[in-house]
């Protein structure tokens, strides 16, 4: 598939556990620090697994990671599996409350900022959506578990801890999922221009 | 894999984007307000024994109780059993005074053993017994045990005072001094019947060294148990008492494991 240790993302800030440290001890630099590596990843694991409001619900998972981070005992990496065990229940909770009252989900798609490369921006962000919307093609239980181990760069141990199941069959439903995206994708470019062929 | 693939997946990895931080300030202060709000309930509230701070608690509980057993257990009967030498020398001189009737020697095995006791002879309950000085210095010997003899304790006794008592000597001791009006002959005959052997059938072939553990048992019991020191501390009362005046006595010593006193008490 890939490799993980070439990879950037999440997993590319290692040697901050003393940053875990400072926040527990309620140090403000240090709760942003640790919200500013891993928000956008958990709101892209958020909206990729059809949360209608991801902002919200991560909200809920920081001010519940703040408030049990003195259970919590751990280096980043781990760190981050409990995170996104947090958002993942969150997000069940979530969609079974908005499903028990009949609330239609939407698509939250972030507004982008004004920034000074405007094109850059929108390029990415168009492609960061049209990521996300193919991962929410796949069934629910392949897009959770390509979101944890590809987003939240957890190893298939973690994934299958938080999801349950073995690590086997989270082998398994990765390797489905990617083989259906890549087809996914061979039918997007065919069929869609991307922004780089947008003159 | 193919490039589009990992371009996805670079993408879906790919940094923050402005978009994505526009809740950090709000965010953060809550984090930090609930990390404070959870400081300060954590500092006000007691704190609970969670799994882990138990342990050393129980530890602790635990190495305090079998410290305190320990010292227990070696206080009288380890340290008696550590002083084995000791045993043998009070068989042979329980022996000795057996023969030949020496009560010298026997005062000179209790002493040891009664020792560790001050010898204030507990004035009250004994006095009624010991009013006369020379003779009653050899029942003062063990001040414990005759500050406790059912002499006072116990006035309704069965004993028959004109019998010896079959295997209790120290009740026949007992009782004569009791029946003794108190005078001139009193101590006389009080020590006569202290010399004698009424009461010591079944001392012959007794094993000394129960007496010796016996002999520091009610030291514990009396103080920690009173009444239950008042019917244990029976038996004892007549183990001493019996081997206050001529030491070969410990008539209940045979059935000294079990409740060596009862069966042979007079009544009984």
């Amino acid at each position: 598939m890939h490799d993980r240790d070439a990879e950037p993302g999440a997993a590319g800030v290692r040697g901050t556990d003393s940053l875990i440290e400072r926040a527990r001890g309620g140090d403000r630099d240090a709760l942003g620090e640790l919200w500013s590596i891993h928000q956008h990843l958990l709101l892209r694991f958020l909206r990729g697994v059809g949360c209608p409001s991801p902002d919200d619900i991560a909200s809920i998972v920081w001010l519940e990671v703040a408030q049990g981070l003195d259970g919590f005992d751990g280096d980043l990496d781990r760190f981050r599996g409990w995170l996104f065990t947090i958002a993942r229940r969150r997000s069940i909770d979530d969609l079974r409350r908005r499903t028990r009252r009949g609330e239609a989900s939407f698509d939250s798609v972030p507004q982008p900022a004004a920034a000074d490369d405007v094109a850059e921006t929108v390029e990415r962000a168009t492609a960061l959506e049209r990521a996300i919307a193919l991962v929410r093609t796949l069934p629910s239980d392949q897009a959770e578990i390509v979101l944890l181990r590809v987003v939240a760069d957890l190893d298939v141990a973690d994934v299958a801890r938080i999801v349950g199941k073995s690590e086997g069959n989270v082998r398994v439903i990765v390797h489905r999922a990617l083989k259906k995206l890549a087809e996914g994708l061979r039918v997007t470019e065919t069929d869609t221009p991307t922004m780089d062929r947008v003159p | 894999m193919s490039d589009p693939l990992d371009d996805f997946l670079q993408t879906l990895r790919s940094p923050a984007m402005s978009a994505e931080h526009t809740r950090r300030e709000a965010d953060v202060d809550a984090m930090h307000h609930a990390r404070i709000d959870t400081s300060e309930s954590a500092m006000s509230r007691p704190v609970p024994l969670t799994h882990r701070r138990r342990l050393p608690v129980a530890a602790v509980i635990a190495a305090g109780v079998l410290g305190f057993a320990g010292v227990a257990a070696a206080g009288p009967g380890g340290f008696f059993s550590a002083d084995a030498p000791v045993a043998p020398d009070a068989s042979t001189s329980t022996v000795a005074s057996e023969t030949t009737e020496a009560p010298s020697t026997t005062e000179t095995t209790i002493e040891p053993t009664t020792s560790a006791a001050p010898s204030t002879s507990d004035s009250a309950s004994s006095t009624t017994e010991s009013t006369d000085a020379p003779d009653t210095t050899e029942t003062v010997d063990d001040p414990e045990r005759v500050a406790d003899t059912p002499l006072v304790d116990d006035p309704d006794t069965d004993f028959d005072e004109t019998q010896c008592a079959e295997g209790n000597h120290g009740q026949t001791v007992s009782s004569v001094a009791q029946s003794v009006e108190p005078g001139p002959g009193h101590g006389a005959a009080v020590s006569e019947a202290a010399q004698s052997s009424c009461g010591k059938a079944d001392a012959e072939g007794d094993d000394p060294a129960p007496d010796i553990t016996t002999a520091a048992a009610p030291d514990t019991t009396s103080h920690g148990k009173p009444d239950d020191a008042g019917s244990q501390g029976d038996e004892h009362r007549n183990d001493r008492s019996t081997d206050q005046p001529g030491k070969p006595g410990k008539p209940d010593q045979p059935g000294k494991p079990g409740k060596p006193g009862k069966p042979d008490t007079p009544g009984g």
